[in-house]
């Protein structure tokens, strides 16, 4: 079903319907969740819950973040608002200055509530099953939440609620996951071409598949108790990641496997149960949608548009931008449209593999990668990461390369492509006045980034 | 573990009267407990130790007689290199027969023991046959020191002769620059300095006696910094006459950034910049000749005690060390001057003495002292006995000599030339013509087929670990789990 028809099978009596009985509203959120799942042809993995919620759930194939990474990004769905644009592009920036979100930009969950909702960043759910209440915005709000369980509501009040899983995320999540039965085999577990066939790195990818079961668990006791509350028939259900899986050049990068993300929506008076939608999606329209669903007018400001429904539009482009994480400074945007990806690296002369802790400490493929590299073993392919400098502009034909390994930006044959997606990025920076243009001062970093003056220089 | 040395050790440590019953106890109880006829080892490692010893001509004025006097009667390794310029991995390599490659184990804070998780250690695998491992002073790495691989530990002052120093200075707690400004003459009864402590405690083992073949391990830690010792060892080395070492200007223009230790440029020329390196080069030198009279206290002992014959002597460096060659001061470089340390054995039995100039690499320690002392082979070492080369140090060799800093940086040394590779370059050095590593060739066009050879050459050596486990940060470590690690549980 191509969009237009999947936005025309949305009836308008349904929609009407849908504001007569005042809809829940639920994100359900995997940490650092790529499409790692059977419903999306991922073949080492067993996801039979997620994969039951697809089935009921219009699912989107091409659905992207804003940022590779959870702070940016959810700063920026959280609002319907590019981080670019709120100032809140840097990982974990503004915890401790007094920053406030720009005027007319706010919480989605402070629009819920004025609309009268009860508003909740889910905990505990059943022994062993909760969110961690993982808000991570870039400035500092106040009380985000009304409560942390929507049976905290009072009687007939609708909810707009958050369920933020840790899982797959590095760390506990990957501890606790290797605790499981079956665990996925690292033998069989598909290695991208731009990965080196090593033991390490098996075991990396498979532990974060152990770790997409350990989500899939919990999204079934989910699904089970909403059953079991009676809710499934009343609340749309957005399932999606906040960001691509935490591998090496996933996360942190605006490469797909940084950016794409799963997407379903579960809305049984308006969706049709198992269609999929491949139109190209912002995450950011989950927010959108989110709020057309409680009929909560979309404000002007909104980066987002509506999923479904008249106000639907198709995209011809998303829009991905990398800021600095943690110590590690770098400014890269990318205009990604179905068939084409443009990345500018504005500091070309910083290496992908610069000095990030967090990669450094939770990522041993990197490690690994590096040792190969050193030792000349590395193909062509996988080597591409190791070098010193960046292109200044990478452009992939995805569609003959959804790896992004073949860099087409001196390609005769795709000039005129590249032009427009460079054009289209342009006009993107002024439009949505791209706040990441002005560099931060080397004191700012230090005090949001203590660990900054202690890096190795890049 | 497979065997129960650990558990036993504990026993061991404290009541010596349970040895001959453990060893009774041991699985290979039915295997004659340590053959009398299997020769000894005294085994002797010196931190920090670079090639300034008599004899392997790093410094003119190095005073070292006793190393020179071993040296005599053994085999001097000119070409030994270690496979990490730092403590931890390089003795951890040793200690296990295994490359930094194959454990993942490349820094001070990487936890040996994950790399290296079922491996029988070099004094474990000695005590399976039946000797007796006394380890002393500084072995492993000494924050992670596996006291279960030892049937006793004698640890000595390990606050580096702290007592008696100037203004009651706490050199530990020092960093940065003011740390490797630390050095003088102390004016403390040798006996109570840490190395002279660690040497008398050898001597009284020795005078002792021993029932079963021993490897005994005291480990020298000294000159490591902070370079104090007793004032009679500076009084031989006056600041102003001291020679400093080859220096050239603009010399670090040629190298990877990457190659740079910035930190260590920058110590260098904290020194240097007040007025100070003939100073420092001396108080080295000093140290060294503290050293080599502890080594002298002990080799003593050793001849005039029954077991003269029938001891196998080895003293290496655990790497180099940079006292403002290449503009660096301490270690931790890919250079000669880092990567090469001494190694002198003296092996009774073996036909050979004088200088080896061939390439042997510190993990060929291991299979070689398995080898002398007629223990069976272990497979899984990746090392090589130097048997064949203590036996004639001029026979064929094609050895090489791999160290690593960190696992994006690797270089291999040939009898000709070095090889680097670091993430932003590479490095090539014509060891014969250029021993100071004073001009790069890696961009020379003529260079090319060379360096593809030395790289094909770098990978061919190191195989693949399909068991690799990524060590732990040591320092992020629980108190308990380090102390299950050090066998103190």
């Amino acid at each position: 079903m191509n969009r237009r028809q999947a936005i025309a099978a949305l009836s308008a009596p349904a929609i009407l319907k849908a504001q007569r009985r005042k809809l829940n509203v639920l994100w359900i959120l995997g940490d650092d969740l790529g499409p790692f799942l059977g419903c999306y042809g991922y073949p080492a993995v067993r996801t039979p819950n997620i994969d039951r919620l697809a089935g009921e759930s219009a699912r989107f194939t091409h659905a992207f973040t804003t940022a590779p990474v959870c702070s940016a990004s959810r700063s920026a769905f959280n609002t319907g608002v590019y981080q670019t644009t709120t100032g809140t592009h840097n990982h974990r920036s503004h915890r401790n200055d007094g920053y406030t979100l720009p005027a007319g930009v706010r919480l989605i969950s402070d629009r819920f509530r004025d609309a009268g909702y009860f508003t909740a960043n889910v905990l505990d759910l059943a022994p062993g099953v909760r969110g961690i209440g993982k808000t991570d915005f870039n400035w500092q709000a106040k009380k985000p939440f009304d409560g942390t369980h929507w049976n905290q509501r009072a009687k007939d009040q609708p909810f707009y609620a958050q369920i933020n899983f840790i899982a797959p995320h590095k760390g506990a999540s990957f501890t606790e996951s290797r605790k499981q039965k079956n665990l996925v085999n690292p033998a069989t577990v598909p290695l991208p071409p731009f990965y080196p066939d090593h033991p390490v790195v098996r075991d990396e990818v498979a532990n974060y598949c152990d770790a997409v079961h350990l989500l899939d668990m919990q999204v079934g006791v989910t699904l089970d108790l909403l059953k079991k509350d009676g809710l499934l028939d009343n609340t749309a259900i957005f399932f999606f990641g906040d960001n691509g899986r935490c591998l090496i050049r996933g996360k942190q990068w605006l490469y797909d496997a940084g950016t794409h993300v799963p997407l379903m929506v579960r809305w049984p008076e308006a969706v049709a149960k198992g269609s999929v939608r491949e139109d190209l999606v912002s995450i950011l329209d989950v927010t959108a949608q989110s709020l057309e669903c409680a009929g909560i007018p979309i404000p002007e400001n909104f980066h987002g548009r509506p999923l479904f429904g008249s106000k639907a539009k198709p995209r011809d482009f998303v829009f991905t931008a990398r800021d600095r994480c943690d110590m590690t400074v770098d400014r890269i945007r990318a205009a990604r449209s179905k068939r084409y990806k443009y990345i500018r690296n504005f500091m070309p002369d910083r290496p992908y593999t610069q000095f990030n802790e967090y990669i450094t400490q939770q990522y041993p493929t990197q490690r690994v990668m590096k040792e190969l590299h050193a030792q000349g073993k590395l193909n062509a392919v996988q080597s591409l990461f190791m070098a010193d400098r960046k292109p200044p502009v990478e452009f992939y034909d995805l569609r003959e390369d959804p790896h992004e390994i073949r860099n087409l930006a001196n390609s005769p044959a795709h000039k005129a492509a590249l032009a427009e997606h460079s054009a289209r990025l342009e006009s993107w920076i002024k439009e949505t006045k791209d706040k990441g243009e002005i560099p931060e001062t080397r004191e700012t970093i230090e005090r949001e980034e203590p660990r900054a003056k202690d890096a190795p220089k890049a | 573990m497979t065997y129960p040395g650990r558990v036993m050790s504990f026993l061991l440590s404290r009541r010596s009267a349970l040895q001959t019953l453990a060893g009774a106890l041991c699985p290979q109880a039915g295997q004659p407990q340590g053959k009398p006829d299997r020769p000894n080892i005294l085994f002797i490692p010196v931190d920090d130790l670079n090639d300034w010893v008599e004899d392997f001509g790093g410094h003119p004025q190095t005073v070292t007689p006793n190393l020179h006097r071993l040296s005599q009667q053994g085999v001097r390794f000119q070409r030994a290199y270690c496979q990490a310029p730092m403590c931890n991995p390089s003795r951890a390599s040793l200690f296990t027969g295994l490359r930094c490659t194959t454990t993942g184990v490349y820094k001070n804070d990487d936890t040996w023991r994950d790399g290296a998780k079922s491996v029988v250690t070099l004094t474990e695998y000695f005590r399976k046959y039946g000797y007796r491992a006394d380890g002393l002073g500084k072995t492993f790495h000494s924050k992670q020191t596996d006291y279960s691989c030892f049937d006793s530990y004698f640890q000595g002052d390990v606050d580096d002769n702290a007592t008696g120093l100037p203004d009651g200075a706490k050199p530990r707690k020092l960093k940065g620059a003011a740390k490797v400004l630390q050095w003088g003459g102390i004016d403390v009864p040798e006996e109570q300095t840490g190395d002279t402590q660690i040497a008398l405690e050898a001597v009284r083992l020795l005078k002792a006696g021993y029932k079963q073949p021993f490897f005994l391990a005291p480990g020298f830690r000294k000159p490591h910094m902070p370079w104090y010792a007793p004032k009679k060892y500076f009084d031989k080395f006056p600041a102003e006459s001291v020679k400093l070492p080859p220096y050239l200007e603009n010399d670090l223009d040629d190298v990877p950034r990457s190659a740079i230790h910035r930190n260590l440029v920058d110590h260098f020329h904290a020194i240097r910049d007040v007025g100070k390196w003939k100073e420092a080069v001396a108080a080295y030198l000093a140290c060294i000749n503290y050293v080599d009279a502890n080594v002298g206290r002990i080799l003593d002992a050793l001849e005039s005690s029954p077991y003269r014959d029938n001891t196998i002597v080895m003293v290496w460096g655990d790497h180099g060390w940079h006292l403002g060659e290449k503009d660096h001061w301490q270690k931790f470089t890919l250079w000669e001057r880092s990567c090469r340390a001494p190694l002198i054995v003296r092996a009774p039995g073996t036909k050979g003495s004088g200088d080896c100039h061939r390439v042997v690499e510190f993990l060929d320690v291991y299979p070689t002292l398995i080898d002398l002392c007629g223990l069976p082979k272990n497979s899984k070492l990746e090392g090589r006995s130097l048997k064949p080369l203590l036996d004639n140090p001029s026979a064929t060799w094609d050895g090489v000599g791999i160290t690593s800093d960190g696992p994006d940086k690797i270089t291999v040394r040939t009898e000709r030339y070095r090889y680097s590779r670091f993430p932003d370059g590479e490095e090539l050095y014509d060891e014969q013509a250029d021993p100071n590593e004073w001009t790069n060739l890696a961009r020379r066009a003529e260079a090319k087929p060379l360096m593809e050879k030395l790289r094909r050459e770098l990978g061919s050596r190191l195989p693949v670990n399909a068991n690799r486990k990524e060590p732990r940060s040591w320092d992020s470590l629980s108190a308990a789990e380090k102390r299950r690690l050090r066998g103190r549980s």
